[in-house]
Order: structure tokens, then sequence, then C-alpha cells
């Protein structure tokens, strides 16, 4: 072995307060996974979506991170309340606020249930976990986070200095390892935080399907207004969800359906073709 | 739970048949197959199995009669070669369970178990929900399970699947379409449970080169877990893209460079391309380009090395071979006309450094690369490695930053995952630079050959 641990004891000493400093608040301890998991328990109180509903119209509801219903909004509008929320700051609050919302988590499928008679709603809620590859990762880094990467960054230079003031020839291994205990502490943090949820749910309010693609989706209906992501973006979704779910079933014998636009905006679930 | 444990039971019959094949490939000398070795056992297991799956259902018979043949058949074929080869059995498996764990081991092992838990919480309660999940892997997965909306007549609009490119390889919807057919119906986990095991085997590979290349235990730990905690990994534990597959067949395949076992290294190549079309477009050629540079003896090209190399990926060519018959393309239609766009290569590098990518890695790669520069020129093993990692940058430059490419850098969705693929590779290359650190000669080809699992690096 030409490793000699015990000379890493500074460094590790200063990368354990950081790790503690990061991970207690961020709920790696508690707060965020039961959270999480009562917002699993909520999507599945209620059943899946039967496709085989016709004329159907989108809804969007903005779910509060305290479970209370922000807004209702056709998707033929531009989104703005998506994309409001995901800014209004609920992304960021502290870690006392997110444990002191964890009693407000909604309990039961009422929340999901407006009354919207026969059409079918697109639900948006925050979801404490992180997933969304392309838009809720973006600026999530470690650096882009202004106290995790302030802490992860000292941590990281503390350590060089400690590795290069103690065993000049282990320099490169000190900072491999040290690079290691600020991932630890930062990126872990950032990949268990702030996934979203979005949801379909028929005319009952029955949630469909779910899913932490919210950045993915907030941007095309917010490109409903006009941008390229647009309304066909929103419809491809929606028919590959479809593709997926019948890939198993023959199509020929199933209606093939297609969710699509209206010339007024309004997205509709049309049957075209099939049986 | 059904598929849980059949998935589970098949990943180890598949490390048993591709164990099998890299003792014969060792030729079975003593201590030919070590605990390292088995993440790269599963992955040649895998691609072995999947590429006869696929030979069957492409030549038209039905999952279920594939399924029967291709296990009957490579089961006899590893109890043959493990019989006849069992002299590479005996040296000892040389698990180190018996190691008593030092702090920090046990530190990073509860991070890593913490991930994969997370993982499995992940793939057992939420749905598919991505698109190329639902389209390239589960839906064609799905639909070769179902036994319709699958054609293998080039005339039908169901060619290869009724959704998704039927250009991309058949590797995953076929490994998923196995285990609904072993659980005896689809479900969604089915189409999401392979990211954990390729988690597992990218992080025993990893740990396992860094105890061989480095001989520092804290450094092997630090690794695994500067792996384990990106972002991107964690996610594509349970999203159900096939990024993480490459990820892992990339980084077996640079190891077993470093080992110089060139033609494994070639298998392993071509197991990335049987998984997705970035494995045949810059994994096989960023290798080749490696493997070329590994010179010994005071020569600085390595050509029969790579000629070995390339033998090993030909494994890929009957796909290949069969798509050109049927008029389908080599890869995907993008990034096949060059673009001149000053804006799109400054948002490529925002992205690769600031963005989704987990930027904290990508920042202080190149830095480790430039520190230890010196130290990979001393050796053609750290020439190659270093080949390797200027390869991969270089081509993902080139094809998000001067290609139509770049159209993932403005909705930043491949861009992201292309660069993951290539992150546990990036991470044991810098490994490679500090086992040859201080060596202070100019002797190449500094990492044992030998057939040995237990290799470990030579003093030089």
């Amino acid at each position: 072995m030409k490793d000699r641990p015990s000379s890493l004891g500074a460094a590790a000493t200063l990368h354990v307060v950081a790790f503690l400093i990061l991970f207690f608040p961020s709920g790696v301890l508690g707060a965020e996974p039961v959270w999480f998991a009562r917002d699993v328990a909520l999507a599945e109180q209620v059943a899946r979506i039967d496709f085989a509903v016709g004329g159907a119209r989108f809804h969007i509801i903005v779910v509060r991170p305290d479970g209370a219903v922000q807004g209702i909004e056709q998707v033929s509008r531009p989104g703005e309340s998506l994309y409001e929320t995901r800014t209004d700051g609920a992304i960021w609050r502290g870690w006392a606020a997110r444990v002191g919302l964890l009693g407000a988590v909604p309990r039961s499928a009422e929340l999901v249930k407006p009354d919207l008679g026969d059409e079918v709603a697109l639900l948006f809620r925050h979801n404490p976990l992180e997933a969304s590859h392309s838009n809720a990762l973006r600026g999530y880094s470690l650096f882009a986070l202004p106290w995790h990467g302030l802490l992860a960054t000292a941590a990281l230079l503390g350590s060089i200095l400690f590795g290069a003031r103690r065993r000049q020839g282990d320099f490169p291994k000190r900072l491999l390892i040290s690079f290691a205990l600020v991932l630890a502490a930062g990126e872990a943090v950032v990949a268990h935080d702030h996934w979203r949820q979005v949801a379909l749910a028929d005319q009952n309010g029955k949630v469909a399907e779910y899913a932490a693609r919210a950045g993915y989706l907030e941007k095309k209906a917010k490109g409903i207004g006009g941008d390229s992501w647009g309304r066909r973006g929103l419809d491809r979704e929606y028919r590959v969800w479809i593709d997926y779910h019948f890939a198993d079933k023959p199509l020929s014998a199933d209606p093939d359906w297609l969710w699509a636009a209206d010339a007024d905006g309004k997205v509709r679930l049309k049957r075209v073709g099939g049986g | 739970m059904t598929l849980f444990l059949v998935a589970a039971l098949r990943v180890l019959w598949e490390t048993f048949v591709g164990a099998s094949l890299l003792l014969a490939l060792r030729r079975g000398g003593a201590g030919a197959l070590g605990w390292k070795d088995l993440p790269v056992a599963f992955l040649l297991g895998l691609t072995l199995e999947t590429g006869l799956l696929g030979a069957w259902i492409l030549g038209g018979l039905s999952l279920g009669a594939a399924m029967r043949w291709t296990g009957s058949a490579l089961t006899l074929v590893g109890i043959g070669l493990m019989i006849r080869h069992r002299g590479g059995l005996r040296g000892g498996f040389g698990f180190p369970v018996w190691r008593r764990l030092r702090w920090y081991e046990g530190a990073a092992l509860a991070i890593l178990a913490e991930k994969a838990a997370f993982g499995l919480w992940n793939i057992h309660r939420l749905p598919n929900f991505f698109s190329d999940a639902m389209v390239q892997w589960g839906g064609r997965g799905r639909a070769i399970f179902g036994g319709v909306n699958f054609s293998t007549d080039p005339a039908s609009a169901q060619f290869l699947g009724h959704v998704g490119r039927n250009s991309y390889p058949l590797g995953a919807p076929l490994w998923e379409a196995g285990n609904a057919w072993f659980a005896g119906g689809w479900s969604d986990p089915a189409a999401l449970l392979h990211g954990l095991f390729f988690y597992g085997a990218i992080l025993g590979l990893v740990w396992g080169a860094g105890l061989a290349l480095t001989g520092s235990r804290p450094l092997a730990a630090a690794g695994a877990v500067i792996v384990a905690v990106h972002p991107l990994t964690v996610w594509h534990i349970a999203v159900g893209f096939n990024d993480i597959a490459v990820a892992a067949f990339t980084l077996a395949a640079l190891i077993a460079l470093v080992r110089r076992e060139w033609f494994l290294a070639g298998l392993l190549a071509a197991g990335a391309a049987w998984q997705k079309n970035e494995g045949l477009l810059m994994v096989i050629p960023a290798l080749a380009f490696g493997a070329a540079w590994m010179g010994e003896g005071g020569r600085l090209v390595n050509s029969r090395g790579a000629l070995r190399y390339l033998a090993g990926a030909m494994a890929i060519l009957p796909w290949l071979l069969y798509k050109l018959a049927h008029g389908l393309p080599i890869a995907g239609a993008h990034g096949q006309e060059m673009v001149w766009d000053p804006a799109a290569l400054m948002s490529l590098v925002t992205v690769g450094f600031l963005g989704a990518t987990g930027g904290g890695f990508w920042m202080l790669w190149p830095l480790f690369l430039l520190l230890l520069a010196p130290d990979f020129l001393r050796s053609g093993t750290g020439r190659g490695a270093l080949g390797v990692a200027l390869a991969m940058a270089g081509m993902w430059f080139l094809l998000f930053g001067l290609t139509t490419l770049s159209e993932f850098v403005a909705n930043q969705m491949t861009v992201h995952r292309v660069l993951f693929q290539f992150l546990p590779a990036a991470l044991v290359i810098l490994f490679v630079g500090i086992s040859d650190r201080g060596k202070g000669s100019s002797t190449p080809g500094t990492v044992s050959s030998s057939a040995s699992g237990a290799s470990a690096v030579e003093s030089g």
C-alpha cells in the first residue's frame, strides 16, 4: 500500500464537517425521502387513466409544495404559471421551511380532484427529487449552488493546500480524494434534490401518469405560446406515452390514439384509425 | 418482485457465461479470474446472450424460442469452457471479503449502497416516463416481448419496432424483453432495471481499477465515490436510458486496453456499440486511437495491439452488415452536416462545464490531465490512455460543436448523456496517470499484461 490514510486527517476532517453541514439540512437523513414517499403514495392512491376516453381537454394544475392547488390553466395558454412556480423561490427555500412543510404535504386524492367535468388534467407539482436531465438539472451543478458551491470550493481548496504543504509527492492523489469528498458532499445533495412531478389526471381527477419531467414539459408548455417547442412537441409526448403503453398489444386491434391540438390551441384526445 | 429476482438470477448466469469466456480468452492460466473480473464477465455474458438472442429473433424465431435456445446453448458452452479451463480458477478468486475494511472504505460503501438503494426505490416506484426510455428501449423491448408491433420484414412499417429508430441496436430491448419473458409479464421496472446492474458493474470496475493501477485503497474508494455521486450517475440508475450501459462497456474496454488485453477490449467496445450507436461512432474509434499509441520497447505505435483490438471490435460486424443489407443507416440521421456557429461553441462550453453534466467533475478533469501530462507520457499505457481522453473529448466537441448535433446543445438533451457515457472511463484515465507518476523512466507498458485477475502496477 502506498497510501497513508492518517496523513489525510486534516483534509478529511474539513470534508466531514462540510459533508455534515450540507447533508443534514438537505434531507438525506430524512426530510426529502419522506416527502418523496408521500408524493408517491399520493399518486398511487388513484387509478391510472383509461385512454379509451375521447374528446378530452387538458388543463394544467399547479400544486404548491404545501399541497394547495395554485392554479388551473389550459395548456392552450402560454403556461406562465408553470414557469412562475418553478422560479417562485420554492426550489431554494431553506431547510427549515422544508421540514416545516412536511406536515402540510397533501395526504389525499382530493387535492388532485378538482371538478373538471370530462376534462383531462395535466397536474404539475413540485417533487423534491431531481430528475429532469435537461432543464431541471441545469444550473444545479455543484458550482452553481451558492452555499453548496461556496462550502465545497472552500473544502476543495483547503484540501489542495493541505495536500501541497504536507506531501508534495502525493499531490494528485490527495487532490483526487479531495475531489471525491467534495463531490460527495455537494453533488449528492444536488442529485437527490428537487425532483418535480408531472401527472396526468383523467376526468375524475385520477392520476394517470406522473413523471419527474417537469422542466421538459414546462418548456414545451411555455412554448405553446409560440416558441419552437410548441404544441406539436407536447402532443408528441403523449403519443410517446401511448406508443409505449400499447407496445405489447396489437395496434390493429387496439385504437390508435393521437393527442393533438385543435385550431384554438386546446389539446384534445383524438382517435385516429384503429378498430 | 419476480422481475427483480429473475433479473438478478439472469445477471448471475450471464456472469457465469462471461467468466467462462474470459477464462478461455486468457487460456485458463492460474489466477486468470479474480473478483475484479466479475463486472467484465457480466458485460461479456450479457453481450453474448443478447447478441445470440438478436440473431435468433432477426432470423424469425419467437422470443420464447430464442430465449430457450440461447439459454441452453450458452449454458452448455459455459460449462464446457469452465471445465476445460478450470485451471484458471485455481489460484483463488481473491475475493477480499475477509479483509478488514478501512473506515473510508466503509464510508464509501455506505454512499454507494445508498445510491443503489435510492435507485432501486425509484425503479420500483416510478413509471417509465422519459421519451427515449419509452421509445428507443422500453417500447421496442415491450414490442418484442409482446410479439407484436415488431417485424423483421423491411417492407413493414414496424420493421425492428413500431416506435423509435430502427437503426438503434437491440442489446437493451432484448435484455428488457427477456426479463419480462422470465417474469411472465411486462412492467415498467422491466424497462428501468438494467441501470442498477450497470451501476454495480461500473463501480466494481472503477474500484478494482483503482486498486490495481494505483495500489492505493483510499484512492480506489475515492474514485468509486466520484463516479457514484455524480448526479447523472444517480439519475441513470433508474431512468431507463441506455447511456449507463455505454458507460460501463467503455470503462471495461478501457481497462482491458490498459491491461493490454487487446482482443477483449475490442469485444467490450463492440458491446458498447451493441448497446447504443455512440459505442460505434465514438467508443470504438477513440479506443482504437488509444491502442495505437500504446507502443512498447521504445516504439510509439502499437500496430499489432491495435489490430487485435479491431479484430475484437469486429464482433459488431454482423449487426452492421444486417443494417447495410436492409438499407438502415449505420447510425442516426443526426450530425451529418458540419456547421460553424461560434455561439454554439460557447454554449457547448457553458453546458459542459456549468450545466447538467455535473460541471464539478468536468471542470477539474482537464486540470488533472494537465497536471499528470508528464506522467502519462512516460509509458505506452499512459500515452494510450491520454489518447483515449483526447479522442473522446475531441469528438464530443466536434460532434456537438461543429455539426448539426449542436441542436442538442440548444435544447440541452443528448449532450449531457454522451458526456456521462465517458465519465467512469475519464476517471480511470486519471488513475492511469497517477499509476505512472514517479516512475521516472521512459519504460513504456508498465501495467502488467499478465492474465492474472489481480493485475498490479509494476514499479517502473
